[in-house]
């Protein structure tokens, strides 16, 4: 190690007050586009975060927020990654308003975690990304990680009431308050909420959170062809219901998930509902009804924890060859009635590059997720991704409103330095050019995770 | 650039029909429904297209005269009065719905038109437009997403930026660029998250992608009349701890329900402390183990009476009172100055009991009309500016009341904005570094300050003279032609 990375190691251990940093051997687990970190920095307090920050910012270095490591197969390789600022000893519960449905947290805390303390109240922030055990509240903010059921709730971004950060030139802000209502100057959670560590570090979260429903059920069908269930499932998002989510799936999906739900394919719609009993069993009735009324057959019928099971583990991605290190997971966002398209779409690119594949829609919110699994064959990422770009792009028009936006959510390293990862080829420039503006403000020194993020900012 | 030289690029722009100079004319775009600061343009102009839109943006830029986008002027912080001697953009041959898309619940628009058309529009689909400031009839959707409006019904279905997918803003140097998306998802950084409520600082919108959302099934409203206040409130937050959230919930102070019976009966009790008007919405079967529930509640709170309305005259009767309760306030006093801090919910009771306290302080009376539910707040200050001097401590009485709402840890704004008005307080609320950043930020967008400036943001060298006590209109007379 270098003299000057040397101190600047002892300075960290003096300013985290944590001898079990690490540095060198033991940074495995910390990869991101086959680089490894020299440091992994573990601040315990907003202070020790600052001067970290403030140091690397000074010495030059590339620090790239670290939450449960949940996204490292996400986004370009960072230019310069020498120091992972890992939140794992930042992970306590601050305050827990209860009768304000309000939830402080240190952004370490994991969803996991954040789900059992709401809970012991009936209440939920309605979080549900990938991998709650190790995906983290800071990480799901600002990754922008919203779940299925974004479509009751919201998205991540919404959940955020107050957050109080720290620069990379050792300046501290606090955005928002314990309200829930709130135009009080820009309108900075939001510019924040979903930069991938780019422009400043949390050190804490202030969440809205909401009552959890008395009793849930869910309700899933069978339909011969993509087109009918996403048809379906536009039909059940004219009703005056109010779905936990609803989601169409694959036959590669239903695979992925087990006997252990036996969802009827090869096109599954499911929709959960949450109310009194009264209305759920209205709300349920109703959407049978449709589903009936759409050919939807082979109903299955899921109550209170099997349906919060099913929630769960659609929220989940497929496991297996689909999280192997050449796997990919695309997804392509637009208006809900080009979902069919979509999933067209991610049919070609697993032909196209010889992979199988899973298909599951937030049908309510225009979003299709695919993941694609290499078969035992060689497999050709490039041409999976291209096909998918553009039979996704075929028929998209911005400039009557009908825009479409991909993005590579995790691949091959390889692939993700050939392609615009978070479809910022189908980006105005100048809105490009505004991001690049704002990160100058926030992070000009360029230390916060330099490259990774969009137009590699 | 000089003036006449800008007036008539201006006019090549926009087309000489489409231009006034006439400071006569002029004088009726003063301000918005803050009155009592003003500020004279030297032009207005009403583009037609986004294509216009830029054109006049590089005219004024290259002129280095400010550019003031405004929508109806109800805008009750000042965010549309223009900076003196600036150029107003106004919007209102930009009003047409240019798509509704029921297949997807979207609709394109631009920014020009009224809130309430849409939901006209939509209405007999099956569809609304959910955000409803209480000017909804004449405010418009652009100017609701330049200041992020609510509305009551914003308890259950959110502000205006939970219901805008994306929109074209032309930026400083003339480019007009998409933000957000059509869909759910969108590339980078939430530039249109960031945009919505930024006050018309960073750009002009000039197309809005918005939700649209399914009509509730059935609507069902209580009032709930209380003799405290502080009951009334503890039953809010009550109800809000119970995870029960009501469409809208509204309450009403003692002196408001005396204005609303002096000039029109909406069935309120005289001798209530306070009333709350609640609505829920949904399906029947969903609302009707709600409103036990809330009924219990108020019961557990000395509730003096509770009642639902049996029809829709008796509804709209109830409502009545609530959307006229601004205009009412003429009948208790000369003029009214009303705020919009916000509270945690759990903090309504001990606030109100401090702008009892402020207001004596003062020697003038405080009312209370708000949205409970959400603990955004509308204490009105009643004065007669006839009085010399007595416009001056309202507007100090108001800054006080801002300020209990920081100290109760909440906010100078929920919903009206921070403009003119209240931007001397933003010190008090935030801290130099982050208003250091907001600063730097508004700079990046908008690197030479030609959009709205003087506005959000302490500091500065642009002035809007304070209208004196004598001057017609007052601090809100006008401002209650659009009760909240």
């Amino acid at each position: 190690m270098p003299a000057s990375l040397d101190a600047f190691a002892r300075a960290v251990e003096s300013d985290t007050g944590d001898p079990r940093l690490l540095s060198g051997e033991g940074t495995g687990m910390y990869v991101l586009g086959g680089r490894v970190p020299f440091l992994i920095a573990r601040p315990a307090s907003h202070e020790a975060v600052l001067s970290v920050l403030a140091r690397a910012s000074e010495e030059g270095l590339g620090v790239v927020p670290w939450g449960g490591g949940t996204g490292r197969r996400a986004g370009y390789p960072p230019e310069r990654y020498d120091v992972a600022l890992s939140t794992e000893r930042l992970a306590a519960a601050v305050d827990f308003l209860r009768d304000d449905l309000t939830a402080v947290v240190q952004p370490g805390m994991t969803i996991e975690s954040l789900n059992r303390l709401t809970r012991s109240e009936g209440q939920t922030a309605g979080l549900d990304p990938a991998n709650p055990g190790r995906a983290t509240v800071g990480g799901a903010i600002f990754a922008g990680r919203s779940g299925p059921m974004r479509v009751r709730w919201g998205r991540a971004r919404d959940r955020v009431m107050r957050l109080k950060v720290a620069l990379p030139d050792g300046s501290s802000h606090t955005y928002g308050a314990l309200v829930v209502k709130n135009v009080t100057g820009y309108d900075m959670n939001r510019l924040l909420a979903g930069s991938w560590g780019t422009l400043a570090v949390a050190t804490e979260l202030a969440l809205r959170l909401y009552k959890a429903p008395e009793r849930t059920g869910a309700r899933a069908a069978a339909f011969p062809e993509a087109e009918a269930a996403f048809a379906a499932a536009r039909r059940l998002m004219a009703l005056p219901l109010h779905p936990l989510w609803v989601e169409v799936l694959d036959a590669g999906r239903l695979a992925a998930l087990g006997e252990r739900y036996s969802l009827p394919g090869p096109w599954c719609l499911a929709a959960a509902f949450g109310d009194f009993e009264e209305g759920l069993a209205e709300q349920l009735r109703r959407f049978e009804d449709l589903l009936s009324r759409e050919g939807g057959r082979d109903l299955a019928r899921f109550d209170d924890e099997a349906a919060a099971r099913l929630g769960a583990a659609l929220a989940d991605q497929p496991g297996g060859d689909f999280a192997r290190e050449e796997a990919l997971a695309v997804r392509a966002s637009g208006r809900a009635d080009q979902l069919p398209r979509f999933a067209r779409a991610a049919e070609e690119a697993a032909r196209k590059g010889g992979f199988r594949l899973a298909v599951a829609a937030h049908a309510g919110s225009g979003v299709l997720r695919a993941w694609l699994a290499p078969e035992e064959k060689g497999v050709e990422p490039r041409a999976a991704w291209d096909a998918f770009a553009a039979l996704c792009r075929a028929g998209a028009d911005p400039a009557r409103g009908r825009a479409v936006h991909l993005r590579l959510d995790s691949g091959p390293a390889a692939l993700r330095d050939q392609i615009s990862v978070w479809g910022e080829d189908g980006l105005d420039p100048a809105a490009l050019g505004l991001m690049r503006r704002l990160k100058r403000e926030y992070d000009p020194t360029r230390t916060l995770s330099p490259g990774r993020f969009v137009g590699r900012l | 650039m000089d003036q006449a030289t800008l007036i008539a690029k201006l006019t090549g722009a926009v087309g000489a029909d489409y231009i006034h100079t006439d400071p006569v004319a002029l004088r009726a775009y003063n301000c918005d429904a803050l009155t009592i600061y003003k500020g004279q343009p030297s032009a207005v102009v009403l583009p037609a297209d986004t294509e216009q839109v830029q054109q006049v943006v590089r005219l004024c830029r290259e002129a280095g005269v400010p550019l003031i986008p405004r929508g109806a002027g109800t805008c009750l912080s000042g965010g549309a009065t223009p900076a003196p001697g600036g150029v107003l953009a106004v919007f209102v041959r930009m009003n047409q719905i240019l798509e509704i898309d029921y297949e997807n619940h979207l609709a394109r628009v631009q920014p020009g038109v009224v809130n309430l058309h849409l939901s006209r529009e939509t209405l007999p689909r099956g569809f609304h437009y959910a955000p409803d400031p209480s000017s909804q009839m004449a405010c418009t959707i652009g100017g609701n997403a330049a200041e992020n409006s609510g509305g009551a019904h914003c308890l259950k279905y959110g502000m205006t930026t939970n219901h805008i997918q994306g929109m074209t803003v032309v930026l400083a140097s003339g480019d007009a660029v998409r933000l957000g998306s059509d869909g759910d998802e969108a590339p980078g950084l939430d530039l249109r998250g960031f945009f919505i409520g930024s006050e018309g600082t960073f750009a002009v919108t000039t197309e809005l992608t918005v939700r649209l959302t399914p009509n509730p099934e059935g609507v069902r409203t209580m009032l709930a009349c209380f003799k405290e206040v502080g009951d009334a409130c503890r039953t809010v937050s009550e109800v809000i701890a119970a995870g029960a959230v009501p469409a809208a919930m509204e309450l009403m102070d003692r002196y408001t329900i005396e204005a609303v019976e002096k000039v029109m009966q909406a069935g309120y009790p005289k001798d209530a402390g306070a009333v709350l008007l609640i609505e829920l919405d949904g399906l029947p079967s969903s609302m009707r183990p709600l409103e036990a529930l809330i009924h219990g509640i108020c019961m557990r709170n000395a509730c003096a009476s509770f009642r639902a309305a049996q029809s829709e005259a008796e509804r709209d009767s109830l409502w009545m009172g609530r959307k006229r309760a601004f205009g009412a306030f003429g009948a208790i006093a000369p003029a009214y100055y009303c705020l919009d801090g916000t509270v945690p919910r759990s903090k309504l009771a001990v606030v109100l009991e401090e702008f009892d306290r402020i207001a004596a302080r003062y020697g003038l009376r405080i009312t209370n009309v708000f949205h409970a539910g959400d603990g955004s707040l509308h204490p009105n200050v009643l004065f007669d500016d006839r009085v010399p001097g007595e416009t001056a401590r309202a507007v100090e009485c108001g800054a006080e009341v801002l300020r209990a709402c920081i100290r109760a840890g909440g906010v100078l704004s929920g919903e009206h904005g921070i403009g003119i008005e209240k931007k001397r307080e933003m010190r008090d609320q935030f801290d130099a570094a982050t208003l250091g950043i907001m600063e730097r930020v508004r700079d990046a967008v908008d690197p030479e300050g030609i959009f709205n400036p003087g506005k959000i943001l302490p500091g500065g060298d642009v002035e809007f003279p304070l209208a004196g006590a004598s001057q017609p209109g007052g601090v809100a007379r006008m401002a209650a032609a659009f009760s909240k």
